[in-house]
């Protein structure tokens, strides 16, 4: 017994609902819904309705953007939208840094040291478990150049401890 | 002292300097550094101060690989060369064929990257072939 009096009490309350729903457009809730859908897959924006006011509160990338999901949230809403406040806040996606990866394959690592190494006919590098070693004998101004190309490779380490500077 | 300690005002500035995707970790006792500085300029001054920090490079605890984001295709950039004219070559290889030359300072085109090492480039002069990229800095 207390089952049924307890629907028949949502079905009249849905019933008012309704009713004054048709009378002044769609409800706030049904309003929300609409503009939802019409935002689907973005999930950094939330939509709230109160009394056809649209509050647009989360995240966008652009200014672009942000005025772009102001107008699809007007022309979803149409008429039954009073006014937008559109709260969005531009903020920069957070790029992931790629993760670091060093050259684990001594014979790939070795032939990019090889032909890297032409243009530095006074010294030797060797590669061993991703180690490259440099000996001989460099002039100072040439020694970052050649220490920039070695770590382009993404060694696990530069040894340039056994080259004779010369000033 | 850790590295990250001895290289902190290198960490620092990278930071402060606007380098994009900045990572760092220590691997093995060495300090891996990557990232994409916003102008040569900021690679440049990286790498001055990691050679005040160890002289020559002598110690080896770093491995700095940052790149230029102006370095992208479409743009110019400068042949810095020691004083030797620079190979392009047919294709990202030193045993491709040279089918062309470019002089110290000149500046000419990056159409794309074969990869880190090699850059398919274009002068003035409408030679078109590959290039070492260490010897190409953005202008």
């Amino acid at each position: 017994m207390k089952f049924s009096k307890l629907t028949f009490c949502l079905l009249a309350t849905s019933a008012v609902l309704s009713f004054s729903a048709c009378k002044s457009g769609l409800s706030d809730d049904k309003l929300e819904e609409k503009i939802e859908n019409a935002l689907t897959g973005r999930k950094t924006v939330d939509v709230e309705v109160e009394k056809g006011k649209v509050i647009l509160s989360g995240t966008v990338t652009s200014e672009e953007e942000k005025q772009q999901i102001e107008s699809i949230a007007k022309t979803a809403g149409d008429k039954d939208v009073k006014s937008i406040q559109n709260d969005l806040v531009v903020s920069a996606p957070v790029a992931t840094p790629a993760p670091i990866t060093v050259s684990n394959n001594d014979a790939v690592l070795g032939a990019a040291v090889n032909t890297f190494m032409k243009d530095f006919p006074s010294v030797q590098a060797s590669v061993k478990d991703g180690v490259i070693s440099v000996t001989g004998t460099l002039e100072q101004a040439k020694i970052v150049t050649l220490k920039q190309g070695l770590d382009n490779l993404n060694p696990k380490k530069v040894d340039l401890s056994g080259i004779v500077v010369k000033k | 002292m850790s590295l990250q300690e001895k290289y902190k005002v290198l960490l620092d500035t990278a930071q402060s300097s606007g380098v994009n995707d900045l990572n760092y970790a220590e691997m093995d006792g060495v300090l891996q550094i990557r990232g994409t500085a916003p102008s040569a300029d900021v690679k440049n001054k990286l790498w001055e101060i990691y050679g005040n920090i160890d002289p020559n490079f002598q110690t080896g605890d770093v491995v700095l690989n940052v790149d230029v984001a102006t370095e992208v295709p479409g743009s110019q950039v400068r042949v810095i060369t020691e004083n030797s004219n620079l190979n392009i070559r047919k294709g990202p290889g030193t045993d491709q064929p040279i089918v062309g030359k470019a002089a110290k300072g000149e500046i000419i085109t990056l159409i794309s990257k074969a990869n880190d090492q090699w850059w398919l480039v274009r002068t003035t002069d409408n030679e078109e072939g590959y290039c070492y990229a260490q010897y190409l800095e953005s202008v």
